[in-house]
C-alpha cells in the first residue's frame, strides 16, 4: 500500500478555476475523506487522481511515483463510481475478473481472486447473474468487490453510498469501515455527508470553493474547527453564530456579554460560534465555565427520538439547542427559558478572515 | 355488477380496438392489393375492382425464372449490407466522438447536411466524380453514393445511444486497464448492441429503398431492386402483375429482418449500468 501526495494541485475548466493549488498527504493505509459542498472541487481532485481528467498544474504522487501525468490503468488503483458503473452486458463473475482479465492475469487466478472478492463480501451466490438482477446494495457490494480483486496501491470512492437508502446506507458504511480495517488500504472517500466522514475517516479534508478548509481527524474537525465555513458546515443542527466586539475577556454581543476563555485584542471584531449540543441549563456548569446566561424564547420544539432539536429565539436571532428526551418537557413553545453557554466549547473567528482566533 | 365506470371504460376499449383495427386494415389494404395483382391473370390486373377470379401464376414464374429480377435482388443485397456494414464501422466511432467530445456542436449538425439537400443537388456532382473515377453503372458506385445519406443517418442516429451510455461505464474500463479505444469496443459497443442493430435495420432500408441515386448511376448490370421495378414500366405500358411481384419480393427482406431483429430493438441492456 502506498501513500498519496497532492502537491499544489490545480484544475481549470476554461475560465474556472475548480481546484486552487490543493495540498494535501495521505499516509498509507489512512482512510482519508474528502467533505465539502457540491460544487466544491472534491469530486474533480478524486478523478484526477484516477486519471479520469487532465492535470491543469501540480503533481500526484502515489508511493514514490509520479503518476501526474499517466493514464489511468496505469495508475494502480481502483475506483468504485456513485453509480457502480457495473458492466450490463457482462455477469457479476466477469464484471470482477475484467480488470484482472484486461490485465492478462492466469484464468485460474482470476477465478479464485474474484471467488476470495464474493466470499468476504457476501456475494458468491450472484456470481452468474446480470447487474440488472441485483438490488441497489447488491450492485453495490459487487463494484466494491471489483475493487478489491484489483489488490490496487490506492482505493477511490466517490460518493458511493449516496444512491441507497438511509438504512442501508448505515449498513454499508459499517460493512465497508471493517472492509477497511481488514484489508488496511489506502482510501480516499468523497462524500457530502459529513455523517460518513465523521465515522468513517482516519482524515477528513474539509473543502470549499476550490480550496482545502482544514485537514484533521473527525475530532480535531468537530471541535476545533480552523475557520467558519468548516465550523458551519460539520455538525447537524449547524454551529449558532453571533456577532460580536472583544474587550479584553469578554465578548459583547446583542445578547448580552459573554465571558471568554482567553484573552484577545480589544476592539476586534469577532464572530462567536457555539454548538446546539453545548447550551445547558442554570446550574449545571460551574460558574469558571459559565460563559454567559441568556434568556431564550423557545420557539419550536423537534423530537428525534432519543433527543430533540429546540428552535431558540433571543434579541431577533433564531439559534438551535439540542437536548435529551427527558429534558424536552422544561421547554414549552412561547415561554422563556434561561440557558447558559459553556465557556470552554465557545469557538472565535475572526470577521475579516473567517479564520479562528481562539486556540 | 358492473359499475357504469367500468361499462364505460369497456366502451371506450371497444371504440379504441375499432381505431386501432380500422387502420391496420388501411396499412395493410394495400399489401394485399398489391398480392392480388401478383396473382391476377393479366387481361384482370387493369381493373382492380375484381375481386373474384382465378389465380394465377404466371407473374411469378417469369418474375423469378425469366428475368433479371434475381440478379437485381442480389445486386440490392450486395449494395444494402456493404454500405450499411461501412456506414456503421465509420458511424460508430463517429458518434461515439460526437457524443464524449463536445468539440462543436456546428460539427454534430452538419454532418446531415447532405440529408438536408435535395438528393437532385448532390446527384450531378457525384455522378461527375464517379464518370471519372469509371464507376457508373457499378455496384461500387451505387454504394459510395448511398454511403453520402447512410453514414450520416447511422451517425447520427447512434450518437443519442452513445448519450445514454454514462461515462462511468468506460471512465471504470480505463481505470481496470483499458485503453480508451478497448473500452469503446469491449464496453460501450456491446451495451448499445440493440441501437447499433436498430441503426443497421435503418440504414438497410434506406440503401434497400433507394431508386434516385440507383436509377442514375446504374443502367445495365448493376441494376438494383428498386430500378428494376421501375423497369416494369415499359413502352407497352405498366406490367403490373410483375411489378406487383417484383415489390412483393422488395418488402420480404425489411420485413424479415424487422422480425428477427425486433428483439434487439427492445431496450434494456443498458439496465444495471447506472443507477439513477
Amino acid at each position: 500500500m502506498a501513500g498519496v501526495q497532492l502537491i499544489n494541485l490545480q484544475k481549470n475548466f476554461g475560465m474556472i478555476e475548480v481546484c486552487k493549488g490543493i495540498n494535501l498527504a495521505v499516509k498509507a493505509r489512512e482512510f482519508t475523506v474528502l467533505l465539502g459542498p457540491s460544487g466544491c472541487g472534491k469530486s474533480t481532485i478524486l478523478r484526477m487522481l484516477a486519471g479520469l481528467e487532465t492535470v491543469t498544474k501540480g503533481e500526484i504522487w502515489i508511493g514514490d511515483r509520479n503518476v501526474t501525468h499517466l493514464e489511468p490503468r496505469e495508475r494502480d488503483i481502483a475506483m468504485v463510481f456513485q453509480n457502480y458503473a457495473l458492466y450490463p452486458h457482462m455477469t457479476i463473475a466477469q464484471n470482477m475478473g475484467f480488470g484482472l482479465k484486461a490485465r492478462k492475469l492466469p484464468r485460474e487466478e482470476i477465478l479464485s481472486r474474484v471467488n476470495n472478492a464474493a466470499d468476504l463480501l457476501g456475494i458468491t451466490e450472484l456470481l452468474s447473474r446480470r447487474p440488472k438482477e441485483l438490488s441497489g446494495g447488491q450492485q453495490q457490494r459487487v463494484a466494491i468487490g471489483r475493487a478489491i480483486v484489483r489488490d490496487p496501491s490506492l482505493f477511490l470512492f466517490d460518493e458511493p453510498l449516496s444512491n441507497l437508502d438511509t438504512k442501508l446506507r448505515v449498513e454499508m458504511r459499517t460493512e465497508l469501515l471493517q472492509l477497511h480495517r481488514r484489508l488496511n488500504a489506502t482510501t480516499i472517500y468523497v462524500t457530502h455527508d459529513q455523517e460518513e466522514a465523521m465515522t468513517m475517516a482516519d482524515q477528513i479534508a474539509v473543502m470549499n470553493k476550490g480550496r482545502i478548509e482544514q485537514v484533521g481527524t473527525p475530532s480535531e474537525i468537530y471541535f476545533k474547527p480552523s475557520c467558519l465555513m468548516v465550523a458551519g458546515f460539520i455538525g447537524s443542527p449547524a454551529m449558532n453564530f453571533i456577532q460580536g466586539q472583544v474587550t479584553g475577556q469578554v465578548l459583547e454581543t446583542s445578547i448580552g456579554l459573554i465571558a471568554l476563555s482567553e484573552m484577545l485584542a480589544d476592539g476586534i471584531s469577532v464572530m462567536l460560534g457555539f454548538r446546539p449540543d453545548d447550551l445547558y441549563f442554570e446550574g449545571e456548569l460551574p460558574a469558571d465555565q459559565t460563559a454567559a446566561t441568556v434568556e431564550f424564547t423557545v420557539e419550536f420544539i423537534e423530537l428525534l427520538g432519543a433527543r430533540g432539536i429546540v428552535t431558540l429565539r433571543a434579541n431577533d436571532i433564531q439559534f438551535k439547542g439540542m437536548f435529551e428526551q427527558r429534558f424536552l418537557d422544561r421547554f414549552s413553545e412561547g415561554e422563556t427559558i434561561s440557558l447558559v453557554l459553556n465557556r470552554d466549547r465557545m469557538h472565535v473567528f475572526s470577521t475579516d478572515t473567517g479564520n479562528r482566533v481562539t486556540s | 355488477m358492473e359499475s357504469p365506470f367500468f361499462s364505460k371504460r369497456r366502451t371506450m376499449n371497444w371504440a379504441l380496438e375499432l381505431v386501432v383495427a380500422l387502420s391496420v386494415a388501411i396499412v395493410l389494404f394495400p399489401f394485399l392489393w398489391i398480392f392480388l395483382a401478383s396473382i391476377k391473370p393479366p387481361h384482370l390486373v387493369a381493373l382492380p375492382d375484381v375481386w373474384v377470379f382465378t389465380p394465377t401464376t404466371t407473374n411469378w414464374s417469369d418474375v423469378l425464372f425469366d428475368s433479371d429480377v434475381p440478379k437485381n435482388i442480389i445486386n440490392s443485397f450486395i449494395v444494402s449490407i456493404v454500405t450499411v456494414t461501412i456506414s456503421l464501422i465509420a458511424g460508430c466511432p463517429a458518434a461515439y466522438s460526437f457524443s464524449r467530445f463536445k468539440t462543436g456542436t456546428g460539427a454534430r449538425f452538419s454532418i446531415l447536411a447532405a440529408e438536408m439537400m435535395p438528393p437532385a443537388i448532390l446527384i450531378l456532382p457525384l455522378f461527375l466524380v464517379l464518370y471519372y473515377l469509371g464507376l457508373i453503372d457499378s455496384l461500387t458506385g451505387v454504394i459510395l453514393a448511398h454511403l453520402t445519406f447512410v453514414v450520416p443517418v447511422v451517425t447520427w442516429f447512434l450518437i443519442g445511444f452513445f448519450d445514454e451510455v454514462p461515462r462511468e461505464l468506460e471512465e471504470q474500463a480505463m481505470i481496470d486497464g483499458c485503453t480508451r479505444f478497448q473500452a469503446f469496443y469491449r464496453i460501450i459497443l456491446p451495451v448499445i448492441r440493440p441501437g447499433i442493430a436498430a441503426a443497421a435495420v435503418f440504414g438497410f432500408v434506406l440503401s434497400w429503398n433507394d431508386m434516385f441515386y440507383a436509377l442514375i448511376l446504374t443502367g445495365g448490370e448493376s441494376k438494383t431492386l428498386p430500378v428494376a421495378i421501375a423497369g416494369f414500366w415499359t413502352f407497352r405500358g405498366i406490367e403490373m402483375g410483375k411489378m406487383a411481384v417484383a415489390i412483393l419480393i422488395a418488402i420480404v427482406p425489411i420485413l424479415c429482418i424487422s422480425f428477427f431483429i425486433q428483439k434487439h430493438l427492445v431496450r434494456g441492456l443498458g439496465g444495471g449500468a447506472v443507477k439513477f
